[in-house]
This record gives C-alpha cells, structure tokens and sequence, in this order.
C-alpha cells in the first residue's frame, strides 16, 4: 500500500475508534463552540499527519492520546490570557460540601461543574484528570502523558479526592 | 451518596457535537495550514527586508547604493503583496472540500508558475545595480570581489528554480490523485 493511503488508511481506523473521545477532549480545552470546532480539526489534521511517521511502537490508543493531548496542550498554551488563571491538583480546595445544592441537581450542570473545574487546571494535571476521566488505568494514564507511575499515582489520588467532594455528599446531614 | 452522576460516566456519555471529518478536510485543512506558515515566514522575511534596506536608504552616502536598497525595499513588499493575493491561505469550507482541496491546490501551481514574474524579477533592479556598480563603478576591486554577488544570485537563482519545479511537480501529483479519486 502507498503510504499516503496507508497513513489515510490508519487514520480512518483510529478516527472511527476515538472521534468521540477526541471530541470530549477538546471540551476539556476549550469553552467556546467556534473554537472548540477548530481544536478538534486541528487535533485530527495533527493525527493523520502524524500516522505518516507511525510505527506501532506503541498501542494506536497511546499514539491517538498522545498527539490529540500534545496538540490541545500547545493550543492552550498560546493562549496566554487562559494560562494565567491555572492551577495544580494540589492547589484546589476540596469542599466542605456539595458547592451549591440546588445547582448539583441533573446531570447537565453536574457536567458542567466537571468541565469548570478540568478547565482550571495547568496542562500536566488536565491530562491526567482527562485521560482518567476517560477511564484508562495509571501505567496507560503514564504511557500517553510520559509521567511517572508514582506522579500520576499522587494525581489521581488528589483528583478523585476533589471529586468525590464535589460530586458525592460523603458527609452525613 | 446523593444521587449524583458518577463522573466517569458523566464524561464519556456526553453527546457528540460535530460530524467525522473527511478525509478531503483533512487534506484541504492541512494543506492551508502549510501554505499559512510558508506565507507567515515569507512575509517576516519580506518585512525584515523592508525596514532594513530602508535603513540602508537613509544611512548609506553613496546614491547609487540607496538607489539599489530603496529598490530592493519596495520589491520584498511588492513581493508581500503579490503573495497575500496569489497564494494567500484560505479557510477550509465544511463541504465540497474535495473541489476546494483541487482548486486551491490549482491556484498555488498557477502561484508557483508566474512567481518567476512576481517573486525574482521585482528584485532584479535592485540586484541588478548593485551588480553594476560593483563591476563597472570599481573597477579598482579585486575580479574575487566583484563576482562574489553575481555568483551567489546565480546559485540562489539555480536552487530557488530547483525548489520551484520540485513544489509544482508535487502539487501535479496531488492534483492528479484527486482527478484519479473522481474517475474511481
């Protein structure tokens, strides 16, 4: 096979597999509808370039993780007036209680609540807690962001803390 | 626990908010967005030429020499413009991308053809005299010395002419697949 339709050939494959998780991706980087649409076509135009040098070294879901994060990654990070406001794991309090009981009700602004609080973190810590949020177990977590097991260990730990305070009510009325 | 959504599932089960891209968007998208850093690049280098040949105007005694630089100066934004106009880059429309892909890939050939035209010969006035005063206004400098910017013009012309028929050919290949992809 040429490598022109290889490489279109290996990029149907892994858009068929992850166009919705890429998708949920860019809602990780991006609020607004326009931009986000451009994010995501750039995250895709960024994959199918990059299945021109792949050599399955490793799992097609680390390769489509890794390029779609790399390239969310610099998208933020050039736009400076966003980078400014961001913050670790480490840094966001965990609350006391549900943040605002009326508005926990329904899983649109439970959702939103989730997006809120992945926005504000720096990128290191938005792509664990995506790629956790995405279901992927710690040494796959490691193997697309290149972190420690033991750093993504310590990030997962303080990300499920922050969300089980904000979205289960642990304590007792 | 209250109720609420597990998080995990809260993410995954989100809708889908945009349709796949083809693999026409995907060619068309990232042929514009190479055609937007070549340009990005061209124009830097157009304006870095500007503003220091105009420098070069308004510090260099000799009249023949600002003559040559205002020259070599209104011909890099001659040339800035010709580009922004020729083979600007385009948004990638949501659909029709194939016959969007095919004729922008048609209008940076029809570019690279005429950019003898519009791209080397605006500077060769301005090359040209500095040539010329070289050779004819010294003719006291050493031969080393007075062919040393005839030659480089020369090889920068022979690799510049190389590149240029390696880019079109490129663009023919691609034009020709998609005409291959329509017959299919």
């Amino acid at each position: 096979m040429p490598k022109n339709a290889d490489q279109d050939q290996r990029y149907h494959e892994a858009a068929q597999a992850f166009g919705p998780a890429v998708e949920r991706l860019a809602r990780g980087y991006e609020r607004d509808a326009g931009r986000r649409r451009d994010l995501v076509q750039d995250i895709h135009v960024a994959l199918w370039r990059s299945f021109g040098d792949f050599d399955g070294r490793c799992a097609l879901r680390t390769w489509v993780y890794r390029v779609a994060h790399n390239t969310a990654t610099s998208y933020v990070l050039s736009r400076r007036r966003d980078r400014a406001g961001f913050v670790g794991l480490d840094e966001i309090p965990e609350p006391q209680g549900p943040d605002d009981p009326e508005a926990a009700v329904g899983a649109r602004q439970a959702l939103d609540r989730l997006l809120a609080l992945v926005h504000e973190l720096k990128p290191p810590d938005r792509q664990v807690a995506l790629l956790y949020l995405e279901d992927l177990d710690a040494a796959a977590i490691g193997e697309v962001t290149g972190l420690s097991p033991g750093a993504v260990a310590v990030r997962i730990h303080r990300l499920k803390a922050i969300l089980a305070a904000r979205f289960h009510d642990r304590r007792p009325s | 626990m209250t109720g609420q959504p597990d998080p995990k599932s809260l993410w995954r089960d989100q809708p889908t908010e945009n349709r796949p891209m083809t693999l026409a968007q995907i060619h068309a998208r990232d042929f514009q967005t190479r055609v937007r850093r070549r340009n990005t690049i061209e124009y830097v280098a157009c304006a870095i030429v500007v503003a220091t040949f105009s420098y070069y105007v308004a510090w260099l005694p000799d009249p023949v020499l600002k003559l040559a630089c205002g020259l070599i100066a209104v011909a890099a934004a001659f040339v800035a413009w010709q580009l922004h106009r020729r083979a600007s880059a385009r948004p990638t429309p949501g659909a029709d991308a194939l016959d969007f892909h095919r004729a922008e890939l048609v209008r940076q050939h029809e570019a690279l053809g005429k950019a003898w035209a519009w791209y080397l010969a605006p500077f060769l006035p301005g090359l040209g005299l500095f040539v010329v005063r070289s050779i004819v206004l010294q003719p006291e400098a050493p031969w080393p010395a007075r062919a040393i910017l005839p030659a480089t013009t020369a090889v920068y012309g022979l690799v510049w002419v190389w590149n240029n028929r390696r880019a079109r050919r490129r663009l023919e290949t691609s034009i020709a697949e998609i005409d291959a992809l329509r017959r299919d």
